[in-house]
């Protein structure tokens, strides 16, 4: 198709290479938006519109540009950076169950941690497998010790939400970059350029490194989130980094998983339940009848959900029969918030700064300062494409 | 006429150099040089203008090149998108050496020397290569940042 620049025909793009962007992202049907199907059926698309579908999408303009070996080249490229960074298992589309990873976040995510990487000195992050041959509780142990956990304190929050935030805040402290999933602010596409229910199904999930691991945590991406399950999430992702077991994520319907797992899988489960809700608490419960309400209760003393203790006690064998365990299982969550529906969107850094996890946010503020970084690697870190209105907004609110 | 790199701007603002000379900067590194406006907490000086405000520039002829010389050359990252700054600049050179075309699309007979200043290596060898014969022939001369003026 060709680029028109004022009526002129300026230069011919190779239509198979735009289809094949434009399927980057499959979920996202990218290549049904109006602009695209017009340029497809016209063999013409205005240049300004091409910038501004881009920035819509996110998705340099200047991809487009490139011929079919070049774009082989590149993304040969991305297909490698997640090949390296990710588990091969988290990147297969997984059909039948609707769990797709959003690649889109991952790609995202390994551009940030190129960022820091090529940017710092990083020393080897020494609780990166440092749980290999250690027991589930001596696991425990030894991650509380290292992140300065003070366990009572967690538990101590009046609610999960900021339990959850004291957690981040000290995993945090030990160079490892957690990332929540946010709507607002355009750090995804929006909802008129993409359904945000596509994202729904992307789990949690770690990007390898060995200086500066990754957590992702889907937060409010999936309603089904609530801060009792990323809780869990991130301890899961926190014992898959110490086991140095990339290949594992965590599945959107953990209890099934949970109760077959096997192997490292199993180890994985079995720390994240420990560091939970030990062991040596639940043991008294041996030989009792649990009831909802005692389900209720552990949830809301350990911050975990409903569902997680009736996995852990049914693991233990402390639910001893399966039909104990399906009556206690609580009903499926139903989010009291419509995904849809107008929110009032938070200061453009406060979005970043989710999105992007401390360790990026720094590093990027610190390029900015320097001048080390350029507009565009700036607004393409931050936001994933050009955004100026963003990219002023979020240097006026941080005085940057 | 004279085209500025995004490593030229830097240098004139950490320098505060007053210019006297007009140099002119691609819509790329208008687009890269926003961070160094922001840290130096300048604007660009009047004698710094965009090429493609001008009305003898030809928007349609550089996106064409603009795209010739991002499949020519590597250097620059999709990953971590740096590099399009040198692109714009080749691909300016390459419709100036061309000609530029009156609005009758005659190429016009009289054409500027080029000069670029610049302080990436690496831009110096892509020009190098492109450009040989406006090179030899003095038609396109390189400068470093530092003979700004």
């Amino acid at each position: 198709m060709w680029v028109m620049l004022n009526n002129h025909k300026s230069t011919e793009l190779d239509n198979s290479a735009v289809a094949q962007i434009l399927s980057l992202y499959p979920e996202e049907k990218l290549i049904e938006r109006p602009v695209f199907k017009n340029a497809f059926a016209n063999d013409s698309i205005n240049f300004a519109e091409l910038q501004s579908e881009s920035e819509k999408i996110l998705i340099p303009w200047q991809l487009f540009f490139l011929d079919a070996i070049n774009l082989k080249h590149e993304l040969d490229h991305i297909e490698k950076q997640r090949a390296d960074k990710v588990s091969a298992k988290l990147v297969a589309k997984r059909t039948g169950v609707g769990n797709v990873t959003s690649k889109r976040i991952i790609d995202r995510l390994i551009r940030l941690q190129n960022y820091i990487s090529q940017n710092g000195s990083l020393p080897k992050n020494s609780f990166c497998g440092s749980l290999i041959n250690k027991t589930e509780k001596e696991a425990v142990t030894h991650t509380t010790v290292f992140f300065g956990i003070d366990i009572n304190k967690f538990r101590s929050y009046k609610n999960k939400s900021s339990a959850l935030a004291y957690l981040i805040e000290r995993v945090e402290s030990k160079c490892i970059n957690i990332s929540q999933g946010v709507l607002t602010n355009k750090m995804l596409p929006t909802w008129q350029v993409v359904d945000n229910k596509i994202y729904k199904s992307t789990s949690g999930f770690v990007i390898k490194d060995d200086s500066i691991p990754f957590i992702f945590l889907p937060s409010e991406i999936n309603p089904d989130e609530v801060d009792g399950r990323q809780i869990y999430t991130l301890i899961y992702l926190l014992a898959l980094i110490g086991l140095n077991e990339y290949n594992y994520f965590l599945e959107k319907d953990f209890r099934a998983t949970d109760l077959s797992s096997t192997g490292a899988q199993r180890k994985i489960y079995g720390i994240t339940s420990e560091f939970l809700l030990p062991s040596h608490e639940t043991e008294e419960l041996r030989g009792k009848t649990i009831t909802p309400q005692i389900r209720d209760n552990l949830a809301s003393a350990y911050k975990i959900t409903p569902t997680a203790v009736v996995v852990t006690l049914r693991m233990r064998k402390i639910i001893p029969t399966k039909e104990e365990y399906e009556a206690l299982l609580p009903p499926p969550y139903k989010p009291v918030t419509n995904i849809d529906r107008h929110v009032n969107a938070p200061r453009v850094e406060t979005s970043v700064r989710k999105f992007c996890g401390k360790y990026s946010f720094e590093y990027i503020n610190a390029g900015i300062r320097t001048n080390s970084l350029s507009s565009i690697q700036a607004q393409y870190l931050l936001f994933g494409s050009v955004n100026k209105k963003g990219f002023k907004k979020y240097r006026i609110g941080l005085k940057i | 006429m004279n085209i500025l790199d995004t490593n030229g701007i830097s240098y004139i603002f950490a320098k505060n150099i007053r210019l006297n000379n007009v140099y002119y900067i691609t819509p790329d590194v208008k687009a890269e040089s926003e961070i160094t406006e922001l840290v130096f907490a300048k604007i660009l000086p009047t004698n710094i203008r965009e090429i493609s405000k001008e009305s003898f520039f030809d928007g349609s002829k550089y996106l064409a090149q603009y795209r010739s010389m991002l499949n020519k050359y590597r250097g620059r990252s999709f990953y971590n998108m740096t590099g399009f700054g040198d692109i714009s600049i080749l691909a300016l050179l390459k419709i100036l050496d061309d000609g530029i075309s009156d609005t009758r699309g005659q190429v016009s007979l009289f054409r500027e020397d080029i000069f670029v200043f610049t302080g990436d290596v690496s831009l110096r060898k892509k020009i190098e290569d492109e450009f040989k014969t406006s090179l030899k022939a003095g038609k396109i001369k390189i400068f470093d940042k530092t003979d700004v003026v």
